[in-house]
């Protein structure tokens, strides 16, 4: 941990690779809680995970090393050091309310909140009593100043009990105490999605340490970050939106015209500075739900341009941009463009310029809040088009606009999208590395380490990636490249409909499940192959005869389902029936979810995880990479590939006692320039005599590994990589001689 | 005691240990064996079915002792001599034997657990009934009494049952459900007839996986598809569906013959139901609520219909065979598991988890007379408010004397005196006895009582309980049957208490106070039941003469 102590120090970044299952999260956590202590000039933790899951992983770890820390290390006559650390989620996972936490999805979880809790709500409430307000966030309101919260660690579960016992939404106090926190736990997007990081990062300091945990992945959400997507029914929505909002802005002429033109006069003076938007402490109300897709210091901080201040002439503009929008999508062939281009072709046509563009999204929300139009589920086309706006307008470089008119794989399908896709993961993370003096990016697998700094465009004081130490090889990579009939298998596109390698795969699979104890996770390449390869399996008997060994079950898009299979398959491995999880690469599951210990004693990865080559997106993308930071295709490509493959099989190892049988299914990972793409913490294990196996081979390393495993564990064995106190302080006075 | 002629009345002495010999009276009658003490107080009555009884009754030399086995122990009488035995034997083992003989007839008779133990679980029962002699004394009593029935005695012993078989070695693991999926077991080959036999546990399974199946034949069976047809239905679009799949189908999409009882709506509620005890780490749909909403990949529907098919039915093999009834006849029940039993039992095959544990709590009452007393108060509390009241106002003055402060005791200390030993020669005076014995017994009443009275009083009063419960099961008196029963149990009771009193009433001095005491909690209860059911009697009467009027006037 000399690296991260450095980076701290020297109030640098740093890249860190430390392999799975190594006790990475509880080390970073200790070291700069103990930091924080040490320095208290030093401000919040600011800890970024993948997935609410892991958050609230990282929130009972926290909480084990706080009641650790106040057992052992407070001196006598002090009170142990106190510290405040919480998760942030939506409001669907974080309400109270009765009857808005019963809401199916998040947006109509705002919405329902905002109904409640927006301003005009609340002070209609004063003189109707009639009127429905939340009776938790009237509470935290009440208790003002007073509302804060006692230090300690809270989980999400935590959060919502504390919320009820105490009457406050908790919701808004986790709001309103990221001022006080010591530690914050929540979504990379709140970081880095600067629609989100606007109202809920803005205003930390700039001696916040920040942490990307699980980061292998981090580009991709920079980039999602800074995507939109419109489709035909989108557009089509947006069409109506404007039609709503054109007839509440009559409405409101009609009744209330003083409004319009209070608002008219905050807009001459320009958004930001009038405050028309919050800035600063955020509105402590609902409607601060809004905030600028661009970049902080991209907004220009001034007067919103006249041919839109004025709430029915915006109508107007929306209308035509819409228009326009739904023009450009009725194209026959692939279009691509630069935003540079769609700018030129949008003045040419309805004059409207990129200037103009920018201020889009501010202007719907500043009339949107002059409307007091609480329902924002309803407008979230209308929001995306609004994005894509002041996106195009704001960037000219790092993005293409791409215009489909039916995706590749179901060409007869008609269904037409436009695709602002952001090229440059650096963009999204950059304001990350200016306004915070130190980020840590870590995760168990971002080999090669110096590509990241790269396509994230910034300079780490520290890159170092750890090795391991075992106590025994509790890890057994494996490549498979052979079925029982000696035919090759791959999920390579010429290949992967052939009956005999998905009968192959069925097979070794079957026999796995008969040879190995309680959980098996597999990971095949995307849904549609997974989809396709369990319809055949099921045809040719392979299932049938898979579920006689192991209760079968499957991930799939609907998350509520999948979360309800992964509940019962955890369940099964704990009752001893032992099950199967058929799971995809790059998707929730491989994301989030751990198969430690008896959940996870086998993972098979079927096929290497290429992204889909032929998205027009990805093209774009690897050409913007190699045009600017001269990266090969190819390399790329592969490299993504194989850090998803070892991402899903580091999911089984996640401690020093576990033991997991980790076989890469696909002729494929035999090449040397895939392997040599994996981890360190996998290459070493993987022997000569592991490799190129066929399906009874496979079975025999299986048993062998199985039965050794299983043996029981030597606790003292463990003293190899475990220091004792004194052996710690051997070394240390050893180093400083 | 049964109708039938009384061929012997003997006076014997009932040996129920070396030191205790109970003078009684034996009867035996052509069906029953009965022995019943002079002094209801020392012992309890016993009552033997004579066909339980076989036909070789011990004599022991010298001695006028009759060793009579009956099940699960033996029964020693000692006769006012040898001469008076001897005859009484004469008598009884003819119609021992004749008894034998008639029970003999079906074989099973015999093998069967004697005294009318019966269904599935009779050595069960026995088992149980030989390691707990409460329970065998309550037992010997009330069913071979003829006060309960054998199945109203089990009835209430449910979860002794329960746990009993699952203690027991030759309890069977309970079998789960298949896990090939049901569907695919439909139609082999291309042959277009197929075979199906659905068990009762195939039907279970089909219905716990798809909802709407139950739905559909809950509504529709039998008033407008008989059984048959509805499966019929039912699996001709299964195969034809299979068929499609396989490419080898023709036409169109099958359509599920039971669609209008698919409820989306209701399924995505019990989703989200469930997924409030999903455990956090796994709860991806948290995760999703976390972030934007983006397009999801599009798939195909129909492999997605058999995804969701696997999970279901995956899940449902999880959840196990819902523990089955063991009323009636220990088979399974032909309830599929609901909603309810899903998110509260969480069920996991129940073999491999630990028994749930009863959650009842201990009813310890240390001292009956604080309890009765409590009792009494509650139920006068409505009436006594305003005096409760004036406590308050008591209490409430003095406590602001004590904030105002004063200086010196408010009396002197001879005052103070004098009032306590007032006091105490009101006690005295309220009652001797009593005063002695609160004085001399510093432990719980029953420390000062001999172990026979003891155990006397614990059995009258797991007797006049067991009693209480089943009489309590009766009400309301809806049907003649539970009236009959009621009446019966009245009977039962009313003896109890008449029991109870002649307890009270032999017993002397500090020994009779602390019968008393012991006995008031339980004499309440039969005076709160004997008065419940005199009064719905007396309502049902009312009620009776009420409708009967009307009618009479009707007819007029």
């Amino acid at each position: 941990m000399v690296e991260l102590k450095h980076a701290l120090d020297a109030k640098g970044h740093c890249l860190l690779e430390m392999p799975t299952g190594t006790g990475k999260t509880i080390t970073l956590l200790s070291l700069i809680t103990s930091y924080q202590l040490a320095h208290p000039e030093v401000g919040k933790l600011i800890y970024c995970t993948r997935t609410v899951p892991e958050m609230e992983k990282v929130l009972a770890e926290l909480k084990e090393l706080i009641h650790y820390r106040d057992r052992y290390f407070h001196e006598p006559g002090m009170e142990p050091p106190k510290i405040l650390a919480l998760g942030l989620s939506s409001r669907k996972n974080l309400c109270v309310h009765p009857r808005v936490s019963e809401e199916g999805s998040r947006e109509s979880c705002d919405s329902q909140c905002r109904k409640l809790t927006a301003s005009w709500v609340r002070e209609a409430h004063a003189t109707n009593p009639d009127i429905e307000t939340c009776s938790f966030y009237e509470g935290l309101e009440a208790a003002g100043a007073e509302g804060v919260m006692e230090p300690g660690v809270y989980t999400l579960q935590d959060m919502r009990e504390y919320g009820r016992k105490k009457g406050w939404c908790p919701y808004f106090t986790a709001r309103h105490m990221l001022a006080f926190a010591n530690v914050m736990v929540y979504n990379y997007q709140y970081m880095l999605d600067p629609k989100v990081s606007n109202m809920v990062s803005r205003e930390l300091e700039k001696e916040c340490i920040v942490v990307f945990d699980e980061a292998h992945n981090i580009d991709n959400v920079c980039i999602e970050a800074l995507s939109v997507t419109l489709r035909r029914q989108t557009l089509d929505s947006a069409m109506r939106n404007v039609g709503k909002l054109k007839a509440a802005v009559d409405k409101c002429k009609a009744t209330d015209e003083q409004r319009l033109k209070a608002e008219y006069q905050r807009l001459v003076g320009g958004l930001q500075e009038r405050g028309a938007l919050p800035r600063g402490r955020p509105t402590p109300g609902g409607e601060d739900w809004l905030a600028n897709p661009a970049l902080p210091e991209d907004i220009l901080r001034e007067a919103v341009p006249g041919n839109i201040r004025r709430a029915e002439h915006f109508c107007a503009f929306l209308r035509r941009l819409v228009e326009h929008l739904k023009g450009r999508i009725s194209v026959e062939a692939v279009v691509q463009e630069s935003c540079t281009t769609f700018l030129a072709t949008l003045q040419e046509s309805i004059n409207i310029d990129g200037k103009t563009l920018r201020f889009c999204y501010d202007r719907l929300s500043s009339l949107l809040k002059t409307l007091e139009i609480t329902d924002m589920d309803d407008f979230t086309p209308i929001h995306l088009v609004a994005d894509f706006a002041t996106l195009v307008g704001t960037y000219a470089k790092g993005f293409a606009i791409i215009v489909e008119p039916y995706d590749d794989r179901l060409p007869s399908v008609p269904d037409p999208v436009i695709q602002l896709s952001c090229l440059d993961a650096s963009l999204a993370v950059r304001p990350v590395f200016q306004k915070f003096q130190t980020v840590v990016i870590t995760s168990g697998t971002l080999s090669p380490i110096d590509l990241y700094p790269r396509i994230l465009n910034f300079n780490p004081v520290a890159i170092q990636s750890f090795a391991m130490t075992l106590t025994r090889d509790c890890m057994c990579p494996v490549v498979l490249t052979r079925g029982a009939d000696q035919t090759a298998v791959s999920t390579a596109f010429e290949v992967r409909e052939d009956d005999n390698v998905i009968r192959n795969y069925g097979r070794m699979l079957v026999e796995l499940a008969a040879a190995i104890p309680d959980g098996i996770v597999c990971f095949f390449v995307s849904y549609s192959y997974m989809d396709k390869i369990v319809s055949k399996w099921n045809d040719m008997g392979v299932l049938q005869d898979l579920m006689a060994h192991k209760l079968v079950f499957i991930e799939t898009v609907d998350v509520v389902e999948t979360t309800l299979a992964l509940d019962n398959f955890r369940r099964a491995c704990d009752c001893g029936r032992g099950a199967v999880f058929l799971s995809v690469a790059r998707g929730k599951v491989a994301e989030g979810i751990d198969f430690d210990r008896h959940y996870g004693r086998c993972v098979v990865m079927f096929g290497v995880p290429y992204q889909y080559t032929l998205s027009r997106i990805l093209r774009a993308r690897l050409e913007y990479l190699r045009e600017t930071f001269q990266i090969k295709e190819s390399d790329y490509l592969a490299f993504d590939a194989v850090r998803q493959a070892a991402q899903c099989v580091g999911r089984v190892i996640r401690s020093k006692a576990d033991y997991g049988l980790m076989v890469f299914a696909d002729k494929r990972y035999q090449r040397a320039d895939k392997r040599d793409k994996l981890p360190g913490w996998i290459t070493t294990h993987l022997k000569d005599a592991h490799l190129n196996l066929s399906t009874d081979m496979l079975m025999h390393i299986a048993r062998e590994f199985m039965r050794s495993m299983a043996q029981p564990y030597d606790g003292l064995a463990i003293g190899k990589s475990l220091l004792t106190e004194a052996q710690a302080n051997a070394m240390s006075s050893g180093a400083s001689l | 005691m049964d109708g039938s002629m009384s061929v012997l009345v003997k006076r014997v002495k009932y040996i129920v240990s070396k030191e205790l010999k109970v003078p009684g009276v034996l009867t035996v009658t052509e069906t029953q064996m009965c022995w019943a003490p002079h002094n209801p107080t020392q012992c309890q009555p016993i009552y033997a079915d004579i066909k339980s009884i076989p036909d070789s009754l011990q004599r022991a030399k010298g001695k006028p002792l009759l060793k009579v086995p009956v099940p699960n122990r033996a029964l020693v009488f000692e006769f006012e001599s040898e001469v008076d035995r001897d005859q009484a034997v004469d008598v009884i083992t003819p119609i021992l034997k004749e008894a034998q003989r008639k029970g003999k007839a079906p074989v099973a008779e015999a093998e069967r657990p004697p005294s009318g133990l019966q269904g599935p679980q009779a050595a069960l029962k026995q088992k149980l009934l030989q390691e707990d002699r409460d329970l065998q004394q309550l037992y010997n009593q009330l069913v071979s009494g003829g006060i309960l029935s054998e199945a109203e005695f089990w009835k209430g012993r449910q979860n002794l049952l329960k746990e009993a078989l699952r203690g027991s070695k030759d309890a069977r693991q309970q079998a789960g459900f298949k896990t090939a999926m049901i569907s695919e077991q439909t139609g082999e080959g291309g042959s277009r007839r197929v075979t199906l036999s659905l068990t009762p546990e195939i039907v279970q399974q089909l219905f716990a996986e798809k909802p709407h199946l139950h739905r559909a034949y809950t509504a529709m069976v039998p008033e407008k598809l008989s059984e048959k047809e509805f499966w019929e239905r039912y699996f001709n679009y299964e195969v034809a569906r299979k068929a499609k799949r396989q490419g080898k189908g023709t036409g169109d999409e099958p359509e599920d013959p039971y669609k209008e009882f698919k409820d989306e709506e209701l399924d995505f509620r019990e989703a989200q139901k469930r997924l409030q005890f999903v455990d956090a780490t796994v709860n991806l749909a948290a995760d999703y609520f976390d972030r934007d909403a983006r397009p999801s990949e599009a798939e195909a529907p129909d492999a997605r219909s058999m995804i969701r098919d696997i999970n279901k039915h995956a899940a449902v093999v999880l959840e196990g065979v819902p523990t089955p009834g063991l009323g009636a006849d220990g088979g399974p029940a032909k309830r599929p598991p609901t909603s309810g039993e899903h998110s509260s039992g969480r069920l996991v095959l129940d073999d491999l988890r630990k028994p749930w544990s009863a959650g009842f709590a201990e009813l310890r009452i240390q001292d009956p007379k604080r309890c009765y007393e409590s009792a009494a108060d509650a139920a006068t509390k409505s009436a006594a408010t305003g005096h409760r009241r004036t406590h308050a106002d008591a209490l409430h003055a003095t406590q602001a004397l004590c904030q105002a402060g004063i200086a010196s005791p408010p009396l002197s200390s001879h005052a103070a005196e004098a009032a306590l030993a007032d006091i105490a020669a009101l006690c005295r005076g309220a009652g001797g006895h009593q005063w002695d014995a609160l004085q001399a017994a510093s432990g719980p009443a029953q420390a000062n009582l001999s172990p026979q009275m003891q155990a006397v009083l614990r059995e009258v009063c797991l007797t006049a309980n067991e009693l209480l419960r089943h009489f309590w099961a009766t009400f309301p008196l809806s049907s003649p049957t539970r009236e009959a029963r009621a009446l019966r149990l009245k009977k039962a009771l009313a003896d109890q208490y008449d029991r109870t009193t002649a307890m009270q009433e032999s017993s002397q001095g500090i020994e009779r106070v602390h019968i008393t005491q012991l006995l008031k909690p339980l004499r309440l209860a039969l005076d709160t039941a004997l008065a419940k059911h005199d009064r719905e009697v007396d309502l049902k009467r009312a009620h009776d003469r009420a409708t009967s009027g009307s009618i009479a006037i009707e007819t007029a």
